[in-house]
């Protein structure tokens, strides 16, 4: 009897891929769509996770794009407060693919509008990265310079980049119904109050991710045909859920959509890429435990495996931390 | 002379009594182990010797246990040339029940889903039926005798087609509802060939022999004639109504034809 | 300053809702949305842990329905072995929400395909479900009566059902390309060559899933006014992919586009809701692990727990079973690699035998 598994490698049955594999190298795991070389010019965003890869893709001597440096001689405490250095741009965490979708089209369009900031005791947020100035601006007009200058950076990154690594996040944001736009965080959380008559929660659903990601790959590669997309999950859970289900369904929901979604894209498109950190950190299979006691953060060893995994397929150097 | 060794229940009456009856017809020098029922259970074999071990019902007080007249208390199996086994619950008795509501699309009464559902009777497939009849088979102590003797000699294992029973299952009072249903779905003949098969087989499976039963003896397909029943010689009779009755059971004629198989099985073997 | 998190229960934080809660009974975890009497029809179908939930069900003596009861003097294995008493029906495994779809519409059109059907050795095997028949067919009009007698009896079921459990366990398939059709398992694995010109795989993406579990519950809503769809997501990873990416990876994919689309489902229809088995079993936030030393059978005390979740959860649960259900001792030998799933009757698992 012959069957359609006959040739199929080690790596793709549980038992030898899993099971018996080197679950720390987990060989033949990743096998990249496009190659990233110290010379590649790599751009980062997403959510918190995103953070680790653009660190260990520099200390391997990648050319991570940073078109927003901290100003010479601020503190590294106060760069990370202010969101210099965490990705590639000061956008600070973009969780959803609604929230860069619609960061690119302000980019492009280098629109910006009153609305979108926020006040508290006197200061200004930009609503749409309120974690990058933690005291705010002190007035509306240096707020909205400031977010002018940021969008045309953004431009700059987006003509520049030949890989744009993107961490998904959450499928959970909120909605200002006023401006139609998704906010980085809940109202009320960094700044302005929560008004349930102006911003709606909303939990986006599969279709609307796929077609955001499209949408953002579309936008990328009007102003650079040549860009390379590569997604990964985020395995970090949900701090709160306000969907209403329990926090540990919630998560699996989002997890799973985000996963699924960014599984989809990479089938479809040759030029999208998806690494499986997600599923090295989140298996049952782990020879370790991945998350430290608060079960949110991952192990820093558990970041330089995924990691290990990710510079040795691409044939770049790891430091070991 | 062929020395034999006879294994079974009560149904080695038909054999003994034709033996008795037919003295010098069969070149067989016949010893028997048997005792009524299942009372054969707590046999063993040791050093190549059958013993039955029979409770002996004066001491137990366990009726329809107890030695069948006639029967030895052990026997050195490679003192024999052929190993006859009969009865102990390897018959159509066993495996009429499976057919009571299933049917194939082999028999007429269920030949399609359609005529099946009219007929009260649910589709099955045939593997699933022979498993079910082989599985209920291989458990009887008849099976279980046959592959012990079989790893204890190498004679020759031959075994005798217990009859089907007679018509009188169909009448009230002896009535076997099984018996019944197969025979107003017309079934009673691809009920026993499917039965006599399956025997063979499950006998070919552990190096035996089935011989079956004769087809003169049968009467409709799943009965025996009554001439092969009438007025056994297997003590004690079953009395109804004051007289002698027994379906189940062959007399020393059926013995006979069969003894004459037996004969010509093992000129063949 | 207020914010939309402030009056949120404890379920609703990782701190509260994980951290801290007990991660035996995980209360709040799963709030149905309609209720399941002790009367209520059940009937269950999916992947092999659809056999699992079944059992819970019935040893708490809930009403699951069975259309095709083994035969009576068919028992134990042998029952086991011809697909009675794993489902409500002997369909077998049904692993992609595509067969149940293609399975309904049979259903409803009477329709049996000779096309359909594997001949191996002079035996004759039923594609839409192997594995009931282990030693195949004796003849094409025999697998094609009992597929008839399948169907009618699947009208009697979906006629009656009160709750429709349904256990979502793969995306990758093998479509038979001359119809169509959906297998429930590979070719070649029980019976069939295969051909690649004969058979195609698929990985049925989120959308597919969608639209066909849609269908579905429009089809049993034809059938059974009034009928609510339970669905859950398999736990058990997939034992090998066709997929061309690791095995790892393909599981992650499979299990989350499943749990994704359970989850769609459970949000747009009232009528349909999703039971959080799969998260409590693979969640990283457990005390003990879920898994046996091959990492894919789970085990016993944790599907204990879980069905203990999902009874208390509708006030069905009459034995303590599940909370005396100790934490086994952990194996490691290779006795336990080769798992544990004796009970289950999972053909997706033969792939591993084939492995060379």
């Amino acid at each position: 009897m012959s069957h359609p598994y006959e040739t199929s490698p080690a790596k793709a049955f549980w038992r030898s891929g899993v099971v018996e594999t080197d679950r720390r190298r987990w060989p033949e795991i990743y096998t990249p769509a496009f190659p990233i070389r110290a010379e590649t010019a790599v751009a980062t965003a997403g959510s918190c996770f995103a953070q680790h890869i653009g660190r260990f893709l520099r200390d391997a001597g990648v050319n991570v794009l940073d078109v927003e440096p901290r100003p010479e001689g601020m503190s590294d405490e106060a760069a990370k407060a202010r969101g210099y250095g965490l990705y590639s741009a000061r956008y600070g965490n973009i969780y959803t693919a609604r929230q860069l979708r619609e960061l690119l089209e302000d980019a492009f369009e280098i629109y910006v509008e009153d609305r979108h900031f926020l006040t508290r005791d006197g200061a200004w947020f930009d609503a749409l990265r309120p974690g990058v100035e933690p005291d705010g601006f002190a007035t509306l007009e240096a707020a909205v310079e400031a977010r002018r200058a940021h969008l045309l950076q953004v431009v700059e990154l987006a003509q520049e980049m030949e890989v744009f690594i993107f961490t998904l996040g959450l499928t959970e944001g909120w909605i200002d119904r006023e401006t139609g736009r998704v906010l980085a965080m809940a109202p009320g959380v960094i700044a302005g109050d929560y008004d349930p008559e102006r911003y709606v929660f909303h939990n986006f659903t599969y279709d609307e991710i796929y077609a955001d990601l499209v949408e953002i790959r579309k936008l990328l590669r009007g102003i650079n045909p040549n860009v390379q997309l590569l997604l990964t999950v985020s395995p970090v859970p949900l701090t709160g859920t306000a969907s209403d289900q329990h926090v540990l369904a919630a998560t699996s929901y989002s997890k799973s959509v985000l996963r699924a979604v960014a599984g989809d894209l990479a089938e479809a498109y040759a030029t999208v890429d998806y690494f499986p950190s997600y599923e090295i950190v989140t298996t049952w299979a782990a020879p370790e435990a991945a998350f430290a006691a608060n079960l949110r953060s991952v192990r820093p060893e558990m970041v330089e495996g995924v990691m290990e995994v990710f510079l040795t397929a691409h044939g770049l150097e790891t430091t070991g931390g | 002379m062929t020395r034999a060794l006879l294994i079974g229940n009560s149904h080695v009456g038909p054999y003994l009594n034709a033996l008795k009856h037919a003295e010098g017809e069969v070149a067989l020098d016949l010893d028997c182990i048997a005792a009524f029922g299942d009372g054969l259970e707590r046999y063993t074999i040791e050093d190549g010797v059958f013993c039955g071990n029979i409770l002996d019902p004066k001491v137990t007080g366990r009726k329809g246990k107890g030695p069948f007249p006639g029967s030895e208390v052990r026997a050195v199996l490679k003192d024999y040339d052929v190993v006859l086994l009969t009865g102990l619950r390897f018959s159509i008795f066993q495996v009429i029940r499976v057919f009571r509501d299933l049917g194939l699309v082999t028999m007429d009464s269920s030949r399609d889903y359609a005529t099946a559902a009219e007929n009260g009777v649910t589709l099955v497939s045939e593997a699933l039926l022979h498993r079910l009849i082989a599985e209920r088979l291989s458990g009887s102590l008849m099976m279980q005798i046959a592959r012990d003797i079989r790893a204890a000699t190498d004679a020759p294992i031959l075994v005798l087609a217990q009859p089907r029973p007679t018509r009188q299952v169909l009448v009230e009072g002896t009535r076997f509802e099984t018996f019944c249903n197969a025979e107003e779905r017309g079934e009673g003949d691809f009920v026993s060939k499917t039965y006599e098969r399956l025997a063979q087989e499950l006998c070919a499976g552990i190096a035996a022999h089935y011989v079956p039963q004769p087809p003169g003896t049968i009467d409709g397909g799943m009965f025996t004639d009554t001439s092969y029943m009438m007025g056994t010689l297997r003590p004690p009779f079953w009395k109804k109504n004051g007289r002698p009755v027994d379906f189940r059971h062959g007399n020393a004629r059926y013995g006979a034809r069969m003894l004459k198989h037996v004969a010509r099985e093992l000129e063949t073997l | 300053m207020k914010n939309p998190y402030s009056d949120l229960p404890p379920k609703a934080f990782w701190k509260t809702g994980v951290v801290q809660t007990d991660k035996v009974h995980w209360p709040e975890l799963f709030v149905p949305k309609f209720t399941i009497s002790a009367n209520s029809a059940v009937a269950t179908a999916g992947s092999c842990f659809a056999q699992r939930i079944r059992q819970a069900l019935a040893d708490e003596e809930m009403p699951i329905l069975d259309v095709e009861p083994a035969p009576a003097a068919v028992e134990g294995d042998l029952a086991r072995e011809f697909g009675y008493g794993l489902h409500s029906a002997r369909y077998g495994n049904i692993y992609t929400p595509r067969q149940l779809l293609e399975l309904l519409q049979d259903m409803q059109k009477d329709a049996v395909h000779k096309a359909l059907i594997w001949e191996r050795d002079g035996r004759y095997v039923d594609m839409l479900r192997p594995n009931v028949e282990p030693d195949g067919c004796a003849s094409v009009k025999e697998v094609l009566e009992l597929r008839k007698q399948h169907l009618a009896r699947l009208r009697e079921l979906f006629e009656t059902v009160d709750v429709f459990v349904f256990t979502l366990g793969l995306t990758e398939a093998w479509i038979h390309a001359p119809t169509g059709r959906c297998l429930p398992v590979a070719p070649g694995v029980i019976a069939g060559e295969y051909d690649p010109k004969l058979y195609r795989f698929h990985n049925f993406t989120h959308s597919e899933l969608l639209k066909d579990l849609k269908a579905i519950r429009v089809l049993l809503r034809d059938i059974r006014k009034g009928v609510k769809i339970i669905l859950t997501t398999s736990p058990v990873p997939i034992t090998a992919t066709a997929s061309g990416d690791h095995a790892l990876n393909a599981s992650t994919y499979t299990k989350s586009t499943l749990r994704s689309v359970a989850g769609e489902m459970a949000m747009k229809f009232k009528d349909v809701d999703y039971f959080p088995g799969y998260e409590i079993v693979t969640t990283w936030a457990r005390e003990n692990p879920a898994y046996e030393a091959n990492q894919r059978s789970i085990r016993p005390e944790v599907v204990a727990h879980v069905m203990a979740v999902f009874l208390d959860a509708y006030g069905l649960r009459k034995t303590g079973a599940a909370d005396q259900a100790e934490p086994a001792k952990i194996h490691d030998d290779a006795e336990y690699l080769e798992g544990h799933d004796d009970d289950l009757v999972c053909e997706e698992i033969l792939i591993e035998a084939l492995q060379k």
